[in-house]
């Protein structure tokens, strides 16, 4: 559940921040902050299946996905039969989990968010939440159209990689996130793939996240919608108990 | 005991020399063994305690009672009640103590991250009370704001080489924190409980972490001759209910009963050994007697007295426990000195022991009030043991004595 949380917080994360927006000169904060600032304060509604490659053994989840600005979230799982149900709200530095079986949704220390982002999350959330300037130094080179961005961590950073390597398309959209050890090893890819176009934006429906010791996780977004109205009554825990 | 009887057992005794070997032997085989299983023992229990005192835990711990019911950081010492807690020992002439702040959190590297204790020390105090932080196998001790010393077990399992950042997230009462820290340095405990559970930081980075300016407690180096139970009581009564003050045998009652009940269990244990013994000698004895009846008649007609006859007995039977017990014991002198040097039991036995934290090398000792224990029980069973025989010979009538074939 762990790793699933992990991923479906990382998708909420990261499918919001493929905006385009026009190219012009750029460094690399800025190509960064390019790719994140028309989702912040927006809202998002989608569902995701995540197959999930831990060990060899291979278990397929779904779920659906609410989020508004930075602060409120909501994941309903769907499938496998036995998590149905259950699901996490985050509003604020709270975080909730219920599960039918409980029966109450319970509180979790908030560092369990910060925990579950820590796997791809971390280095998603600083792209996407603006501490990225105070967290890395950055280089930026061109390879065709795409920017290429080489993230080093300061050293007081709170980051356990070495570097990132973030391959940016001309139109923003994050193609892929490469993360590197302190020695330099690649540890983690992320890639993002099949770009489709909604208004003002494009978002990747495929995110393909894959360890060094050969676990990954295969995250497919459908049915996404940006900018609908979100019932602000969804994000509370009466609706997190209310799931059928 | 006057001398006169002392030289007639003694030449009793050498009179049939295979016989007293055969005695004292036996006594000492039993003594050997009595002193073996309280010198490992004891030695065990004394070097498990001190290596916990010395290593990771101190004579006696300083808290604030509220932590003792809660113990989160908030709970712990404020800055003024480790001022007071500091006057209150220097009042008593303790010299060596330390503040400390310990908060749990995650330790993070790229590879994986594991739940542990993040200890603050001052890292110039804390060499005076517990020796943990300079126990280094690789890299260097604490020396600047950002170091954190990790064990060897815990980088291995993080993949954390010397010199690389890892990250520390802990739930502070006011959210969670975040610091990235340098592994400076890896310890070796020699206590894998230890090892695993818990890294070693700046006192001034553990209160930024936990957002507490004061400690979670302060430690005490009693020096060993010290009984740090009383001195723990003295503390109390002086720094009053707000605080909580407990000797490490105080705070690890089960350690402290497992103890008690190691050394109980060696009283049945040395009764059995001495009944074992003096039956031993008694019958040994009784056959002596039995055999030497004619010889007894004979000093009865010359004038002996029967009470008198019944000492040298009994004397006889002194001599050979205390020859027994010394064989006995300066083999087992000899044999406890080589184990004192230390007994590696494994990281499988450490591990058995929980949080207790033992260490994986043991030592038996080769001192202790058990010596003089088992020396009077092994004589006292000697001079019962010796009892009915001597009361036998004392009861020869010479006449019937002397015919005796």
């Amino acid at each position: 559940m762990d790793r699933v949380r992990k991923a479906a917080l990382a998708v909420l994360l990261a499918t919001l921040a493929c905006v385009a927006c026009a190219a012009e000169d750029y460094d690399a904060f800025d190509v960064l902050a390019h790719a994140r600032s028309n989702w912040q304060g927006e809202t998002f509604h989608g569902f995701v299946t995540i197959e999930v490659v831990q060990g060899g053994e291979s278990r397929l989840y779904r779920f659906e996905v609410w989020s508004q600005g930075d602060d409120l979230g909501l994941v309903r799982f769907l499938a496998p039969e036995a998590d149905a149900g259950s699901g996490y709200l985050m509003a604020g530095d709270e975080v909730w989990y219920y599960a039918p079986a409980i029966g109450k949704a319970v509180p979790l220390p908030s560092i369990a968010v910060a925990d579950s982002l820590f796997g791809s999350g971390p280095a998603l959330e600083d792209l996407l939440h603006g501490t990225l300037s105070d967290q890395y130094d950055a280089t930026m080179a061109r390879d065709g159209t795409d920017y290429l961005l080489t993230l080093t961590p300061k050293p007081d950073a709170l980051v356990v990689y070495g570097s990132l390597v973030v391959r940016v398309r001309e139109d923003f959209a994050i193609l892929l996130v490469e993360y590197y050890d302190q020695r330099g090893g690649l540890l983690r890819t992320a890639t993002f793939s099949e770009y489709v176009a909604l208004p003002g934006r494009v978002i990747p429906t495929l995110i393909v996240i894959e360890e060094k010791n050969g676990d990954r996780s295969v995250e497919r977004l459908e049915n996404v919608e940006f900018g609908v109205a979100i019932d602000p009554a969804v994000f509370t825990v009466a609706n997190l108990e209310a799931a059928q | 005991m006057n001398s006169s009887n002392l030289r007639m057992a003694w030449r009793g005794l050498w009179r049939h020399p295979r016989r007293t070997v055969l005695m004292v032997s036996m006594v000492a085989f039993a003594s050997l063994v009595i002193i073996l299983l309280w010198g490992v023992t004891d030695g065990f229990m004394t070097s498990m305690t001190d290596a916990q005192i010395s290593v990771d835990q101190g004579s006696l711990k300083i808290r604030s009672a509220l932590y003792e019911e809660d113990p989160a950081p908030e709970n712990g010492l404020s800055p003024d009640q480790v001022a007071a807690a500091g006057a209150a020992l220097a009042a008593a002439g303790v010299e060596r103590h330390a503040p400390r702040l310990s908060v749990y959190g995650m330790l993070k590297s790229a590879y994986d991250a594991t739940g542990i204790e993040i200890r603050g020390i001052d890292p110039l105090r804390e060499p005076q009370v517990t020796t943990l932080a300079t126990r280094i196998a690789a890299g260097r001790g604490l020396e600047k704001p950002g170091d954190l010393l990790l064990s060897e077990e815990i980088a291995k399992q993080l993949d954390v080489r010397i010199g690389e950042r890892v990250v520390v997230l802990v739930q502070a009462e006011s959210g969670p924190q975040s610091l990235a820290f340098t592994a400076a340095g890896f310890f070796a405990s020699g206590m894998p409980t230890l090892d695993k559970g818990i890294v070693l930081v700046s006192l001034d980075d553990a209160r930024r972490l936990a957002a507490w300016p004061g400690a979670t407690e302060v430690v005490v180096a009693l020096p060993r001759t010290e009984n740090a139970e009383k001195a723990a009581a003295g503390l109390r009564e002086a720094l009053g209910d707000m605080f909580s003050v407990k000797s490490y045998l105080e705070a690890n009652a089960m350690l402290a009963s497992m103890i008690k009940t190691a050394k109980m269990e060696m009283w049945p244990m040395m009764f059995i050994l001495g009944l074992l013994a003096g039956f031993g000698v008694a019958n040994t004895v009784l056959f002596s007697v039995l055999e030497r009846t004619r010889e007894f008649g004979v000093m009865i007609a010359v004038g002996m007295s029967p009470r008198r006859l019944q000492r040298v007995v009994q004397v006889e039977s002194l001599i050979a426990s205390a020859l027994g017990f010394a064989a006995g014991g300066l083999l087992g002198y000899v044999l406890l000195l080589l184990l004192s040097r230390g007994i590696t039991l494994g990281t499988l036995w450490a591990s058995m022991t929980g949080d207790l934290a033992f260490p994986t090398k043991l030592y038996a000792s080769t001192h202790g009030w058990y010596w003089i224990a088992s020396l009077v029980v092994i004589l006292l069973t000697g001079l019962i043991a010796a009892w009915y025989p001597a009361r036998r010979a004392a009861a020869l009538q010479p006449v019937e004595a002397i015919r005796d074939q």
